[in-house]
């Protein structure tokens, strides 16, 4: 990290003596604005190698400032090209090829190159368990040419840009040089050298983590052409903050006494003060949703009767409203696909969600010979809306019957037990919003909750091996009934929406799964 | 400190009282008989002296009202702690909801109420905990030399290590339950107690009579428990009712730290802590839980400076 | 006046002899506070690699990161590991922080320090004078509004008072930052105070409450006792009997109340850092706690230790300058 300091420090005072002559009008104009800009956040990053870690904070504030990767998300959920020009699939959808933008500089002063491409995604492809999965670990990125990368699948796979442009944790693209500078205990990169805007300039623990503009920077969009993390950046505020403050009631007092710019994560009860008062902006959106998932592996609830017995027991609207305190920020949706405009809506099983019956539940409970085992519900601690979700629906789940107990836990233990299928019978946790269904998580075979039922299984194979996507969002809409009125592998309970609020001065902020320091200006 | 105040001239009535509290003057005296009435005189003095200490008794009253409040809380409320009615939660004080509701939709003096049960079992249950094991540490360290330096030397270990991450320490292996922020609040109290024992049985052990009495051969546990453990006792209790006190705020910043009473169990702490995140939004959640918290501590110290009043001859 | 000079030819030897004794009972304190903190940590469930890859990792890439990281070894042998590097001079390696672990301990202990100070210093200004005047005008109304003040101060936890205290000074009035920290060295004494500030009053106040009744207490006894009431009678002067005679005898209990003070404040400090956003060791202890970055638990755990034992250590002497007549090997 020093030496990295030493470089950058001789990059700016270069491109600094280099900028003098035209300097003096343009710092006339900026005069206006703010050198500074303070984000508080709460969720700190355990790495900055956003392909090490699938923590969204990481990828909030590393991705488009400091880091891009190959293809990106706009608003709209469609997938855009960001660094590069073009893509190709073929139409057996195994083989993707590339076409990088040329003259897109790397922060150490090299030109991206296809090699620096292969070698980022397929570091990525190796250390993301998901991206092996679906991409097969022995299908690798090659260098056509110097500007063009192609991947050859031994299956067909329709999603890949989808993947690389959602998933958690994110296909950064670095110099293959810095590859080399790996740090062999943890496997993270030590050097974060990107094609963004923004220099990586400082990370001090438990404070903040400091982005400086890189001057040397020339956008490779044209101004105006920005929609979500796709197109235009720069680094319109020449300094940027990421403000660690864990307590939520310090957040806010900060942004109210004007030393925090953008405030994230703030909790539902306190946006109608600052909706309503003009000092300050609110951005809401769709964040994703809330889950129980079952562990379908063992216990109690590998039973599905078991399980819909106690879906039908759940009334949403209050487990939502009690989650996140407004109706504005939770919405009753059955859709596994959380997107209505998207083609994978569904409202199949939807009679089954949000039923609120407790007879029911009583009578699916005398089906399945239920004895008043314990149905212990996993949650941590430092989660309030899951947690919260857990003690109305423990509520719920008693008046009808079953014997719910709670297991809070800290984050640290909460994920080992939820990896562990002898320590819970149910979780709560929530999702991003996904492009295409194989990507939701917690329909995984693998991942905590273990849905192994063939069905479920082979639907997803056919949908990513299907080539004709009417016949994939068929099969989906059959394997989502047939969650919701057999498996149950999961009650979900609602979508989720979060907002970020900034004072008024802020401008032209981009808010898009969370709030990113790009082009963002604050008035003085 | 003693010395310099015996060199002074002792007023008849203190002295009479230091005769009464000194075993050694009373075996002179030496009949059964006179032994007990001198016990009963002593007991009534100390109550005269409680009643006389206006502000021992307010102490006491406060206590009474929580604890009457705590155990008839269903009789003084017609909701349930659990009961739920989540379209009115965060609603402000109304005739409905005295106290208003939590964010639950909850009535808050309910909560409240039967908060005070889990809060004052807690302050009980680890200031009793932390006094017996305390106590035994700190009796038989003082008597035997060698055990002395190993429970010290424990003791001075673990009151060195900060005690919020003790706390959490404790809770993150066990796992989060009443009991278990009982167990690891009392782990952390526990040193105070022994020490305080140790340094009281230290002096007491030191007394002619107990050299006697080994001299004699008699067995060491009679030794500790019939003649140094009641020595040692007022000191100890007096401590003791200051952990009472001292436990519910530390339960509350466990709460702050994710590791207090886990809910839905209410406790006062993790009411405050909930309050604390909607302060904008409902004050009532924490004026009222804060209150209460305060109020019973506040008897709690009264009572406590009181008792020590009243067990320790050395003041008056 | 009244110390009978006994034990005024008491030998340097004795109190190196004292010194020397002090210190070898450190090492087993210090011992049992390391197998303490290190079998409690390793007995918690979770373990870094699942949460560097956070929620949504996958087993296999868990278990790959796990086999890097190393922790695959049994207990006593980490345990061993550690303590062999201790003795070189080797604190450990933080999972999550790029820097020697040396400067993580020393970045996060100047702020803990400056703010202790801080609360240490408040805790005084405050509560001793008003201990004085609590005990002088017993009985009084200034004596009830003192108790009564003292009671708020023991019964409102450090998280609400902190809150409420920024809710009035930052938010309301404006007058202060939120929270944070800046350095004495960079940015001087006036910004360094300003920043601190509020958090040593929310750390200090439960400690001024208990200081200001141990103070009363005090003072009361001692100007109970007769040689001040003689004092008084042949016609000393008040303020000159409190600050001269009575504090000088009052100050072994405040001394020792002053001592416990500081490590419950160093103890409390972790909450008020967390409210106040301040990257000092309680902080670290937290989040290095809710990460499972076991070496540098222990490292700051061993280092807040060793300046709680040196504190208790620093207090023992202090008393036997004050008060010759206290022995040292009591």
């Amino acid at each position: 990290m020093k030496r990295w300091k030493k470089v950058s420090a001789l990059v700016m005072s270069v491109a600094m003596a280099m900028s003098l002559g035209a300097g003096s009008t343009v710092f006339a104009d900026e005069a206006e604005y703010d050198d500074e800009l303070h984000i508080a956040f709460s969720d700190v990053p355990d790495t900055l190698d956003c392909v090490n870690t699938s923590s969204d904070s990481c990828g909030n504030i590393m991705v488009g400032t400091v880091f891009d990767t190959l293809v990106a998300l706009a608003t709209d959920y469609s997938v855009k090209p960001e660094l590069c020009e073009s893509w190709e699939i073929s139409d057996d959808a195994t083989e993707y090829t590339y076409k990088l933008k040329q003259g897109v500089m790397f922060q150490n002063g090299a030109e991206m190159k296809a090699s620096d491409v292969a070698a980022s995604m397929n570091r990525w492809v190796a250390n993301f368990g998901t991206a092996a999965t679906y991409i097969g670990a022995e299908n690798k990125f090659e260098v056509v040419d110097d500007y063009t990368v192609k991947i050859k699948m031994d299956h067909p796979y329709l999603y890949l840009n989808e993947l690389i442009a959602t998933a958690a944790q994110k296909p950064i693209i670095v110099p293959e040089s810095t590859l080399d500078t790996i740090d062999p205990e943890t496997g993270n990169l030590t050097e974060f050298i990107g094609t963004g805007p923004y220099l990586f300039d400082e990370w001090a623990a438990d404070q903040y983590i400091k982005l400086t503009k890189w001057d040397d920077y020339t956008p490779y969009f044209e101004e105006g052409e920005e929609d979500g993390w796709y197109g235009y950046k720069e680094a319109a505020t020449p300094t940027v903050y990421y403000d660690i403050v864990t307590d939520d009631a310090t957040r806010l007092a900060g942004l109210q006494s004007g030393e925090y710019d953008v405030a994230l994560g703030l909790s539902p009860d306190n946006y109608e003060m600052l909706d309503s008062d003009d000092a300050y902006k609110t951005y809401t959106e769709l964040d994703g949703d809330m889950v129980m998932i079952y562990n379908k592996k063992e216990g109690v609830a590998s039973d599905a009767t078991f399980r819909r017995a106690v879906n039908a027991a759940l009334n949403d609207d209050d487990i939502g409203l009690a989650s996140y305190g407004n109706s504005d920020f939770y919405k009753i949706n059955s859709s596994y696909m959380c997107v209505e405009d998207s083609e994978w809506y569904s409202t199949e099983g939807a009679d089954q969600y949000n039923q609120n019956d407790p007879e029911k539940t009583k009578e699916l409970l005398d089906e399945c010979g239920y004895d008043g085992e314990t149905f212990r519900l996993l949650v941590a601690s430092s989660e309030t809306d899951f947690y919260n979700a857990a003690v109305v629906i423990q509520q719920e789940l008693q008046a009808a019957g079953v014997n719910c107990e709670l297991v809070t836990t800290d984050w640290a233990t909460y994920l080992n037990y939820a990896a562990d299928p002898t320590q819970f019978d149910a979780f709560i946790t929530s999702f991003s919003v996904k492009q295409v269904p194989p990507l939701i998580l917690y329909l995984s075979a693998t991942w905590n909750g273990w849905a192994t039922d063939e069905n479920l299984v082979s639907g997803f194979e056919e949908i990513n091996a299907a080539t004709d996507k009417e016949a994939a969002i068929a099969t989906w809409n059959d394997l989502q009934k047939y969650c919701w009125e057999e498996y149950m592998p999961v009650s979900k309970l609602c979508d989720k929406y979060v907002y970020a609020a900034t004072s008024a001065k802020v401008q032209d902020i981009t808010v898009f799964k969370s709030a990113h320091a790009w082009n963002v200006k604050v008035e003085k | 400190m003693k010395a310099v105040q015996t060199a002074g001239v002792i007023p008849e009535e203190k002295r009479k009282r230091m005769v009464q509290a000194d075993p050694d003057h009373l075996d002179q005296c030496s009949t059964e008989e006179i032994r007990k009435i001198l016990k009963k005189e002593q007991r009534r003095l100390r109550l005269q002296k409680f009643y006389r200490n206006k502000l021992a008794v307010l102490g006491f009253t406060i206590l009474m009202i929580v604890v009457l409040g705590a155990v008839f809380a269903p009789l003084l409320t017609k909701y349930g702690p659990y009961d739920m009615e989540v379209v009115n939660r965060l609603k402000g004080p109304s005739a409905e909801h005295i106290f208003g509701t939590d964010t639950f939709g909850r009535d808050l003096l309910t909560r409240i109420l039967y908060g005070a049960r889990i809060s004052l079992v807690i302050g009980l249950a680890t200031s009793v905990l932390a006094l017996v094991v305390g106590m035994v540490c700190g009796l038989y360290a003082s008597y035997y030399k060698p055990l002395d330096n190993v429970l010290m030397r424990i003791c001075d270990g673990l009151s060195a290590v900060p005690a919020s991450l003790l706390a959490i320490a404790f809770m993150a292996v066990l796992g989060a339950s009443v009991k278990n922020v009982v167990i690891s609040m009392a782990v952390v109290y526990t040193p105070s107690i022994a020490r305080v024992a140790r340094g009281s049985a230290l002096s007491v052990k030191e007394q002619t009579y107990i050299e006697a009495m080994r001299a004699l051969g008699a067995r060491p546990s009679n030794i500790i428990w019939r003649h140094i453990a009641p020595n040692v006792i007022c000191p100890v209790i007096v401590q003791a009712s200051y952990i009472f006190a001292n436990a519910i705020i530390t339960e509350a910043a466990l709460s702050f730290l994710g590791v207090g009473v886990p809910v839905p169990t209410p406790s006062w702490g993790n009411i405050l802590y909930e309050g604390q995140s909607v302060i904008y939004k409902g004050w009532w959640m924490i004026l009222f839980p804060a209150i209460s918290t305060a109020f019973s501590v506040l008897g709690m110290n009264l009572f406590g400076d009181g008792l020590r009043d009243v067990l320790d001859p050395q003041t008056n | 006046m009244f110390y009978d000079g006994q034990n005024e030819g008491k030998g340097v030897t004795d109190v190196r002899k004292y010194l020397i004794r002090r210190i070898l009972t450190l090492i087993p304190v210090l011992f049992i506070v390391s197998v303490v903190i290190f079998t409690l940590i390793h007995l918690t469930p979770g373990d870094p690699a699942r949460i560097m890859l956070g929620a949504q990792a996958s087993e296999s890439d868990v278990e790959a990161l796990r086999e890097t990281m190393g922790f695959n070894k049994p207990l006593p042998v980490q345990y061993f590991d550690w303590m062999a590097d201790i003795f070189h001079g080797n604190l450990g390696k933080s999972v999550y922080i790029n820097q020697p672990m040396t400067e993580i301990i020393a970045d996060h202990m100047g702020p803990t320090i400056m703010l202790t100070m801080y609360a240490m210093i408040f805790v005084i200004l405050v509560g001793i004078p008003l201990g004085i005047i609590a005990a002088k005008k017993r009985g009084t109304i200034a004596d009830s509004a003192i108790e009564g003040l003292s009671m708020v101060g023991i019964s409102i936890p450090s998280f609400l008072l902190g809150l409420l205290l920024i809710l009035l000074f930052v938010v309301k009035l404006k007058w202060l930052p939120v929270g944070g920290y800046k350095p004495l060295k960079e940015y001087g004494f006036l910004e360094n105070l300003r920043y601190l500030v509020l958090p040593a009053v929310a750390l200090g106040f439960m400690e001024t409450g208990l200081i200001i009744r141990m103070t009363r207490s005090s003072v009361l006894e001692v100007l109970n006792c007769d040689y001040i009431k003689m004092a008084k009678a042949k016609g000393v002067k008040e303020f000159w009997l409190v600050f001269k005679h009575a504090l000088k005898n009052a100050i072994l209990p405040i001394l020792t109340t002053i001592g416990q003070t500081l490590m419950g404040l160093l103890s409390g400090a972790s909450i008020v850092e967390t409210v106040f956003n301040i990257p000092g060791a309680g902080q670290l202890i937290i989040n290095s706690v809710s990460k499972r970055d076991y070496e540098v638990i222990q490292a700051d755990v061993l280092v807040i230790a060793v300046i709680n034992v040196l504190v208790c250590f620093l207090i023992d002497i202090l008393y036997s300058v004050v008060d010759p007549r206290v022995r040292l090997e009591k």
